[in-house]
């Protein structure tokens, strides 16, 4: 009772206090901020220090080997949250294990539902699933465990242990949570890097998987992105990484090409296709595809080409074989047809002939009636060769005896136009290897188109048919069967589109443009070519040129 | 007790010191200075003179004025915005214990936060205050140099009393020129507020060997000043020894702590708007008859302080002589004898009684008193 009332008394006089002084809670407070300031900087250089391209397992070893300098830690531990599990991500010291999912009973799992930055005095490494007791001498002194949020959502703890008891006032947990804040934003970052650069990637590798050239260009033809696919028509040696032009880069051209279906493709908001052709020869399938952006404006074209040389001369070849097989197999019946006539007009023709005198004007006249008969049933007869339907397999053959089959067919044509024929053909030419039927197809279409250079000449028309063998310098021999006119001769410029499918100078209807083209496919199925030779209005000369297989062979 | 302690502001005393405010306020490092005041000293003319000594320096500063009599809580918290609002750095009140008292609040709120029921009591205050200079305007109060601040709780009809160090202000400047503007009635009021001050905090169990002192000379200087105060405003010496009597008895009460009378009085200022002092010359000398029986030899030594002629009395005798004296000046002064004239009402009695059991100053009345012996010199004082 007395010690109460003096201890009131003391209390009221105040032996005991004092009135507070500014210049001490000033230092009181500069030490907090100077404490405060230097953690921030930790907490700055940490996340400059951190990479977008870290794994978060670097980005907590970065954060172990710097969170000393700020606060006791002998532990760190990122725990995160996938599928309603909770499981350690990453832990320092490396030589710590951690032990798969946290059980539900954990303290783990009530410190991240209930989402509030808590210290823990003496917990146990046992309860928090990781193997590294003797670091920690068989006990965590303190914890500081804080929530990771990412986006609003908790998506995990930081974990700061110490081996010292009382390691973490409220300050310091401020200064993890703050920390917890900022790892956030580097661990969703560099999340959300490696997804946009997988994407990149994924994008890139499909991109330049493509074999053809594949642009995206702007408005202005320059050349935004490219596979860096260009065809050889353009010469890459200058300077690749200048040429910006769609037009330069492609086609090796200083001007927008004739061609170009840009402005199309712009207006009507819609890919578009055409199909080029290249003087050269080369035939490409052009695309032009709007990239149109989110607020629907075109914002750029994707220009693929492709090269579909090989591909439409396999087409055509297909679409000429088809085509010949189906007169093959018209004409096979009509020579069908034809012959037994024949023979009925020969062997009525033969008997009426025995019974006239072989000096009367009317046994000349049958005489006539069965050599020509005769020579009908040799056309009939080339005829169903020619057309025979099963495939012709390569086979010696001697291809002067294949020109004579042709000539016996496509004659009268010629004769009809009256057209002299000379023949000089090799006595001791030797067999090839080759497909009859297929160059009987190429002599053909070399005497139709002889004939055609031919027709509305003035002076006299002549076809040459020639065979031959040469040898070249490396002494490889070669079986050259030549068909020369004297027609009208081919323009310099037009020499090499002559191959192409569907070139032709004559008109739509004699002419399909796939005659030489369907020829040189099958020179080259026989590991040979087509030479030409022509000099305008003065007649041209085209060679079927094959290998001879040397004896050796 | 061995161990005594005794605090006081810087003090600046005489006749126009006011013209020290500005200066004084500098010296604090202030930058903006809230000026606690209220409505009739500033018809005075006292805010007017010390913003011009503030200008002269070029201090900023900004007027609150919206006082009652006795201090409310509401008043702190409109204070306490506005202090905030003017991004104010420093207070400096002018007034009577009322500002004072409300500047103290604030600055208290300012620097510690919550609310003011927060601190009342002994030593809540955590934080130190924003520098504070007051300049009291009237002698008797003393709040200028306490470490006390009583704020009215509206909710609970009581005065909170707030007890810590740092409610010391820095700087008390005490200019006597300010109080030839009080009234007759408020001299009367407030000097027998020192008395009641001087006394108490004389026969206070936490009395001490120098406030001891100043509660002699603050008896005499009161006896002595009082009536020629109260009978002629101009009379500067009178005003002057007023003034000091004030402070000496301020400077007791602020170390040694009161009794009885205030613990009573606190409770009547909840419930009455009426001055301080007029609630003290009512309950005053009941209490010292109470209390007299517990230290009748320092009553003695008031009576001598009173003036009173003690030779050859007995001290029992003299003591009484000392309760005699005061209800005389009271009378002398035109003060109402009697609560129930000041407006209380008998059904209040009780309540008043169990809250005053509560207050602070209880705990230093030199005589022990229960609920029952503060409610019978309650009704004695009616
Ligand atoms: N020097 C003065 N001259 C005129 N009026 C004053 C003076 N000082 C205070 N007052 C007025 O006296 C009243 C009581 O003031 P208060 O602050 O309660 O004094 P205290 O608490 O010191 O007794 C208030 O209305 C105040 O305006
Ligand atoms: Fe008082
Ligand atoms: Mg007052």
């Amino acid at each position: 009772m007395f010690k109460e009332k003096m201890k009131l008394i003391e209390n009221l006089t105040g032996v005991n206090s004092s009135k507070l002084n500014y210049y001490v809670e000033l230092k009181k407070r500069n030490e907090e901020i100077v404490k405060q300031n230097n953690r921030l900087e930790i907490i700055n250089q940490l996340v400059r220090d951190i990479n977008i391209d870290m794994t978060i397992r670097d980005i907590i070893k970065r954060v172990y080997s710097k969170l000393p300098l700020a606060i006791p830690c002998d532990f760190l531990g990122l725990v995160l949250t996938a599928e309603d599990e909770l499981y350690i991500k990453a832990i320092m010291p490396a030589t710590f294990k951690c032990e798969g999912t946290i059980p539900q009973e954990s303290f783990l799992w009530e410190c991240f539902r209930n989402g509030e930055a808590q210290i823990f005095e003496n917990v146990n490494p046992d309860d928090l699933f990781v193997d590294g007791r003797t670091e920690l001498e068989g006990r965590v002194g303190s914890l500081a465990a804080v929530s990771l949020i990412v986006k609003g959502s908790a998506q995990g703890l930081l974990l700061v242990g110490s081996k010292i008891s009382s390691a973490y006032t409220p300050s310091e947990l401020v200064f993890v949570q703050q920390l917890a804040d900022q790892l956030a934003i580097c661990i969703l970052n560099a999340k959300l890097y490696k997804q946009v650069f997988r994407a990149k990637s994924e994008w890139e590798t499909t991109f330049n998987a493509v074999t053809e050239p594949m642009v995206l260009i702007d408005r202005s033809f320059n050349i935004v992105r490219s596979n860096n696919r260009f065809p050889i028509e353009c010469d890459s040696s200058e300077g690749n990484d200048k040429v910006q032009k769609c037009y330069k880069r492609i086609w090796g051209q200083d001007k927008k090409c004739d061609e170009c279906m840009m402005d199309e493709t712009v207006r009507t908001r819609k890919p578009a296709y055409k199909r080029f052709r290249m003087d050269k020869g080369k035939i490409y399938d052009i695309f032009y595809y709007p990239v149109i952006n989110e607020y629907n404006q075109i914002v750029g074209i994707i220009h693929h080409v492709k090269d579909v040389t090989e591909k439409t001369k396999i087409e055509v070849q297909l679409m000429q074989s088809a085509k010949l097989a189906a007169i093959g197999e018209m004409s096979a019946g009509v020579a069908h047809e034809l012959n037994n006539p024949m023979t009925v007009i020969i062997g009525t023709a033969q008997m009426m002939q025995r019974e006239v005198y072989e000096e009367s004007p009317e046994s000349e006249f049958l005489n006539d009636i069965i050599n020509c008969g005769l020579r009908c049933k040799k056309i009939i007869q080339n005829l169903l060769t020619f057309s025979r339907q099963d495939e012709y397999p390569f086979a010696p053959t001697d291809i002067n005896e294949e020109l004579e089959r042709v000539l016996s067919l496509v004659n009268y044509q010629i004769n009809k136009n009256k057209i002299q024929i000379v023949q000089s053909l090799s006595p001791d030419l030797p067999k090839i290897n080759a497909n009859g039927h297929q160059i009987q197809q190429v002599l053909i279409n070399f005497l139709l188109n002889a004939r055609d250079a031919l027709e509305g000449m003035e002076r006299e028309k002549l076809i040459e048919i020639s065979t031959s063998v040469r040898e070249d310098d490396d002494g490889k021999k070669w079986l050259l069967a030549t068909v020369r006119d004297n027609g009208i001769g081919i323009e310099k410029e037009n020499l090499l589109k002559i191959f192409n499918p569907f070139y032709t100078n004559k008109n739509s209807i004699k002419g399909t443009g796939l005659g030489l083209s369907v020829s040189l496919g099958i020179a080259e199925a026989h590991d040979g070519t087509i030479e030409v030779e022509t000099v305008l209005d003065e007649g041209s000369s085209f060679s079927l040129v094959l290998p001879v297989e040397t004896d050796e062979c | 007790m061995n161990i005594i302690k005794y605090v006081t502001p810087e003090i600046i005393f005489g006749c126009g010191a006011l013209a020290q405010v500005g200066d004084s306020v500098l010296r604090q490092g202030a930058h903006k200075v809230f000026v606690v005041s209220d409505e009739g000293v500033i018809n005075s003319g006292w805010v007017e003179k010390a913003l011009y000594y503030l200008d002269a320096v070029g201090l900023d500063h900004e007027v609150y004025c919206n006082l009652s009599s006795n201090p409310k809580d509401s008043e702190v918290v409109e204070g306490l915005q506005k202090y905030r609002e003017t991004e104010c750095d420093s207070i400096l009140a002018i007034g009577g214990g009322s500002p004072t008292d409300v500047a103290k609040a604030v600055a208290i709120l300012a620097t510690n936060g919550g609310i003011i029921q927060d601190y009342e009591g002994v030593n809540k205050v955590t934080h130190p205050l924003p520098p504070m200079v007051v300049v009291p305007s009237t002698a008797g109060a003393g709040s200028e140099v306490t470490q006390f601040a009583i704020i009215v709780d509206q909710k609970r009809n009581l005065k909170m009393t707030i007890i810590s160090k740092s409610l010391v202000p820095d700087i008390a400047i005490i200019d006597p020129h300010l109080l030839i503007t009080k009234s007759a009635k408020l001299t009367a009021a407030t000097g027998i507020d020192a008395l009641s001050h001087a006394v108490e905090s004389f026969v206070s169990l936490a009395a001490n060997p120098i406030t001891e002192v100043h509660a002699l000379t603050s008896i005499k200087l009161i006896t002595s000043n009082l009536r020629e105060s109260y009978a002629c405003n101009i009379n500067l010496e009178a005003k002057e020894k007023m003034a000091m009597a004030s402070l000496q008895a301020a400077l007791s009460f602020s170390n040694a702590i009161l009794g009885a009378t205030h613990a009573m009085v606190h409770q009547v200022d909840g419930l009455l708007d009426k001055h301080h002092g007029e609630s003290n010359a009512c309950v005053l000398p009941n209490v010292m008859e109470f209390n007299m029986i517990a230290c009748p030899s320092k009553f003695k030594q008031i009576a001598v302080a009173l003036g009173e002629e003690v030779t050859g009395l007995s001290t029992w005798t003299a003591a009484e002589a000392a309760i005699k004296a005061v209800r005389r000046l009271i009378k002398d002064i035109g003060l109402v004898e009697g609560l129930a004239k000041v407006g209380l009402e008998h059904d209040a009695l009780p309540l008043l009684s169990r809250n005053a059991l509560n207050d602070a100053c209880l705990i230093t009345n030199p005589r022990d008193a229960d609920e029952h012996d503060i409610h019978e010199i309650f009704i004695k004082s009616m």
